[in-house]
């Protein structure tokens, strides 16, 4: 309620626009998104981790990998592998060669892959209502640039049980319109409106259980946010298969390119990316 | 001899002549009659005195060119000009020298049943500066009570948790005292006698408030001058209104209720913003109704009604850059009533039996996107007690105070950890979705003594049980005070006593919290003393001092460690590992003088908690410093000038070192640096209000204008991050803020 509360005092008083950084602004060292191959598993699965990176200043980076049975963040545990006895290291200031200098370190970094422990590790001391709908493994990301800057990214497998067959899936885009239209060359200085191809048979009709295992239907809800690196997007997320206006920069940025990355999401970790580059 | 003759026929003429005047004398604006008030009539110096109803009837007034003459202590000289040449009916209107005028009323301390009490009249908060005449706003002036955020709906005493604080209607609790974003209190305060304020060391009827309690205390219809009258008032927030009149000799009612606009002002401010678009504008509405029965000499019955409504939808369109989940519609309806009956019976001078039930309706409805919480809470609450003086220095009160809420809670909404006020994102907590039909029951029963030990020195020994069904625990909690008269003018105090509360429903629900969740506990020590330098005069001043330390236990904590319920291993989510104390002085000065009334009140304090793992840490509400002065100046011709300045030690903040990204849910997880280690900057803040009354005969308006924030300071009142917590600004407190409004009474 607190919070609420000053959601609405922060509309009130907010006359002076404050100089805070958007989000969906692409400018320093960051992690935009870690794509599981896939986001549901079978306890003992190899999992093919991408990152989705950015930081158009950067010359190299180096990345650190470490997974762990999720040490309860849900609960409030800190999002760490560090003295948690499963922790696991796959790799220590490794240094990152995609996707490189040429695309001004934005977009799909080095994949890794991530063993996830089989059951008798992951379900140990768990519910049934916890193994039907998952038990997460954390794996957490670590990226450092030339300049010393370091960002930790985490993202949680969700491990099921192997009787469900039923497993998340990774929604589906593979284009960004423009008005409607492809968006294959920039239109400096005009306004259009964005969308992807995302189409809402991506958002799957699920089941949870809780502590008495009744069961409750429930279906994804779908999100595409829109990272930039220059131009301006009216809101930086927009939901379902909903447009989302965008004012385009006047004039190619010098030195690099512009660049804008949908990234779609279901709510359940689900993960897909298209990349335009101008 | 013709001379003599025609003189007598004229004097016999002219005394046949003679007429009576009858005068009815009222208070000028109130129309109050005024009673055994001498009214002279010259040049004839003819006398008569008003009765109760304020008649007076001058007989045989000969002159037909006369003068009313009325002079009244604390009045005007009245004086006008008559023709009296006929038998004469009329109402005159005596005017006070002021009408304008701001008391510091104290209650006597040898009249007040606990001396943890502190008691604002309705005078006192109506026209208190910086207050806007709403009673709980004029409580958060007073020693010992902690300045909350300007937009905050709670009343936080001597460094204790705001939900540590109980607020009840006639003795009954009500769920909230404050409408939206603390702009007003629930009830209408001209319909309110006082409002009290008893911290620590308070006595055994009282529990269940490691804090303390605020109390608001109906006031009975005053139909005893006229039979019946009313007032409006409208200001820029809300408008509102109270009517009150006989029903019969021994039957009258009281009945107020307002209305907010707010959200007009709230629409034309907001109607540029893209982001926020608001749906429903918030409104508030409550309703108060009193009715008095005095069944005989003895016995009395009041029965009174509350409600409260307040409702706010609106769209977020885009979400916040902090947190994506809050997004789409939001809407919240929080609505509760009370109907109170109240009987008093006096058997005789020794013994007096008091009996009142509270019965109402809880409830509360959030929605946030596809997320809910909609609560429905059926209330029943009986308090009772029997008074008996069982000797000539013996009063003994033996009570019972029942509590049962029959709730139904459906919810779905996300769980999230909150350690040092710097909350997770919402997108990364746990959604819990349960329906939950709860019955809790509160009994407790209490004994409170006042052993007067000589003239000068008692002892009020008290003993509470409270049984509460949520934890399925009883304690038997002794309260102990004292008090020491050591002259006319010294008071010195002492109170102590062990306090439990129990737990919040989600703390001990089985899908929310943990069941096995227990009572937090206190120890509370007061000590202190009163000067009482008025001597029975309106004029003068009081000091008061008291010293208070309180230690807490078991108070309730995140925790984010497993254990095992019913042979499963499970998160605990709190636990009652929570310890902590809070000590200070406070000091308050009232002075009441011709020129000059008001109050300054200093408080010194420190609040701390800890628990396993996170060491002896400030408070969330730790202020160190709070000082508060109030000062009025009546002025000429029904003016009058009033002003507060406050200054508090900011606020504690709990640093954010780092953050790192949730990529499932693209948003940031605070890294948390040592809990509450740093402070906001010191609060400052300087309030005006210009009250201008006209007094016409039949009715009193009153014009007010009430400046909060006059110097426009921006006070820093919380912190807004980046979205990767890399970045902050700070969020200002609210900035100049009139209220002009107008107040007709007749």
């Amino acid at each position: 309620m607190k919070k609420l509360t000053w959601v609405l005092v922060l509309f009130l008083f907010s006359c002076e626009k404050d100089n805070l950084p958007e989000f969906n602004r692409l400018e320093g060292l960051r992690v935009l998104t870690l794509q599981a191959n896939s986001p549901e598993v079978n306890p003992g699965t190899a999992v093919t981790i991408t990152p989705i990176i950015s930081d158009i200043h950067a010359t190299s980076l180096n990345y650190s990998v470490t997974a762990c049975l999720d040490p309860g963040l849900t609960y409030g545990a800190q999002p760490t592998c560090e003295g948690n006895p499963s922790k696991v290291v796959l790799a220590t200031n490794t240094a990152l060669t995609l996707p490189g200098v040429g695309e001004s370190w934005t977009g799909a970094a080095d994949a890794f892959v991530v063993n996830v422990p089989n059951d008798a590790v992951m379900f140990a001391g768990r519910t049934a209502a916890e193994t039907f709908n998952g038990v997460n493994y954390l794996v957490i990301y670590t990226l450092t640039n030339d300049a010393g800057k370091s960002v930790t990214a985490f993202k949680r497998i969700v491990v099921s049980e192997t009787a469900k067959t039923a497993k998340n899936a990774n929604p589906v885009t593979t284009q960004v319109f423009a008005d409607g239209s492809p968006l294959t060359t920039m239109n400096w200085g005009s306004k259009f409106y964005l969308s992807t191809d995302l189409s809402m048979a991506s958002a799957e009709n699920y089941v949870v259980k809780n502590a008495k295992m009744e069961s409750f239907a429930k279906t994804e809800n779908l999100t595409t946010t829109w990272f930039i690196t220059d131009g301006e997007a009216k809101y930086f997320r927009s939901a379902g298969t909903d447009s989302n206006e965008f004012n385009a920069p006047g004039q190619p940025p010098v030195g690099r390119s512009f660049y804008l990355l949908a990234i779609s999401r279901d709510d359940r970790g689900g993960v897909s990316l298209v990349k335009k580059k101008f | 001899m013709k001379f003599y003759l025609a003189t007598l026929i004229l004097l016999c003429g002219f005394s046949s002549f003679a007429f009576d005047v009858k005068l009815k004398v009222m208070e000028k604006g109130t129309r109050i009659p005024l009673r055994e008030v001498s009214v002279f009539v010259l040049p004839e110096k003819l006398k008569a005195e008003t009765d109760a109803n304020g008649l007076a009837t001058i007989a045989n007034v000969t002159n037909v060119s006369s003068q009313i003459v009325i002079s009244l202590s604390g009045y005007k000289r009245f004086e006008q000009e008559v023709t009296v040449d006929k038998n004469l009916e009329m109402t005159v209107f005596v005017e006070k020298e002021s009408y304008a005028s701001f008391e510091t009323v104290v209650t006597d301390a040898k009249s007040k049943r606990d001396q943890s009490q502190k008691t604002l009249s309705r005078k006192e908060f109506l026209e208190m500066p910086g207050a806007n005449g709403d009673p709980l706003k004029a409580v958060q002036n007073l020693p010992g009570v902690n300045r909350t955020q300007g937009f905050s709906s709670q009343v936080v005493i001597q460094g204790s948790a705001p939900k540590d604080t109980v607020y009840d209607f006639e003795g009954h609790r009500i769920p909230i005292v404050f409408h939206f974003g603390g702009l007003s209190s629930v009830v209408m305060p001209e319909a309110l006698e006082q409002v009290d304020y008893f911290s620590a060391g308070y006595q055994s009827d009282y529990s269940k408030a490691l804090g303390g309690i605020v109390s608001l205390k109906a006031r009975k219809p005053d139909v005893k001058e006229r039979k019946s009258k009313g007032l409006f008032y409208v200001d820029n927030l809300s408008a509102g209104g109270l009517f009150e009149a006989e029903i019969d000799e021994k039957s009258s009612f009281l009945v107020s209720g307002r209305y907010s606009y707010i959200g007009f002002f709230l629409e034309q401010a907001l109607k540029d913003n893209d982001a926020l678009n608001l749906t429903v504008a918030p409104e508030f509405q409550d309703l108060t109704a009193i009715y008095n029965r005095e069944i005989s000499d003895s016995e009395n019955l009041k029965v009174s009604l509350l409600s409260s409504r307040d409702r706010l939808a609106f769209v977020l369109e885009e979400p916040l850059r902090e947190d994506p989940s809050f997004r789409g519609a939001f809407s919240n309806t929080t609505q509760f009533f009370r109907v109170i009956p109240a009987w008093t019976k006096k058997v005789d001078s020794e013994t007096t039996y008091r009996l009142s039930t509270g019965v109402g309706q809880d409830e509360v409805s959030f929605d946030v996107g596809n997320q809910y919480f909609k609560l429905r809470s059926q209330e029943i609450s009986v308090r009772g007690e029997y008074e008996k003086k069982l000797t000539e220095s013996w009063l003994s009160q033996l009570g019972v105070d029942y509590l049962r809420s029959d709730a139904k809670v459906e919810l779905k909404v996300p769980q999230v950890r909150g350690d040092g006020g710097v909350q997770d994102p919402v997108s990364g907590g746990r959604e819990v979705q349960a329906q939950i039909k709860d019955v809790s029951q509160d009994i407790g029963i209490y004994s409170r003594n006042d052993y007067a030990i000589d003239s000068k020195f008692s002892v009020q020994p008290g003993l509470r049980f409270d049984y509460f069904s949520a934890t399925k625990e009883s304690f038997a909690l002794p309260r102990f005070a004292a008090k020491y008269k050591e002259t006319d003018t010294w008071l010195w105090k002492f109170g102590s006593g062990i306090y439990v509360q129990p737990p919040e429903p989600q703390e001990v629900s089985e899908d929310y919290g943990n069941p096995d969740i227990k009572s937090p506990q206190a120890i509370h020590l007061t000590l202190g003393f009163e000067n009482d330098q008025r001597q029975g005069q309106k004029e003068g001043s009081i000091y008061s001092l008291n010293l208070f330390h309180r230690d807490y236990d078991k108070l309730v904590a995140d925790s984010s460690a497993q254990t095992l319920r019913n042979g499963q291993a499970v998160y605990e989510i709190f636990n009652n590992s929570g310890k902590g104390r809070s000590y200070g002085v406070e000091a308050q000065w009232k002075f009441n003088t011709v020129e000059y009334q008001g109050f300054l009140s200093y408080t010194w304090s420190k609040s701390t908690r800890w628990r396993p793992g996170v060491p002896e840490h400030n408070f969330e509400y730790d202020q160190t410093h709070n000082f508060n002065i109030v000062v009025a100046k009546p002025l000429l011709n029904e003016w009058k000038m009033s002003g507060r300045f406050r200054y508090v030690t900011g606020n504690p903040y709990t640093p954010v070192v780092g953050a790192s990204y949730d990529a499932d849910n693209e948003v940031y997880f605070p890294q948390r640096g040592p809990i509450y280690s740093e402070r906001l900057k010191d609060f400052y803040q300087l309030d005006l209000r210009v009250d201008k009354k006209l007094i016409k005969d039949e009715s009193v308006w009153t014009f007010y204008l009430d400046i909060q924030n006059v110097l426009n300071t921006k006070n820093p009142e919380s912190l807004q991050y980046s979205y990767d917590y890399s970045q902050k600004n700070q969020i200002s407190g609210l900035p100049v803020l009139p209220a002009l409004g107008v107040k007709g009474e007749f």
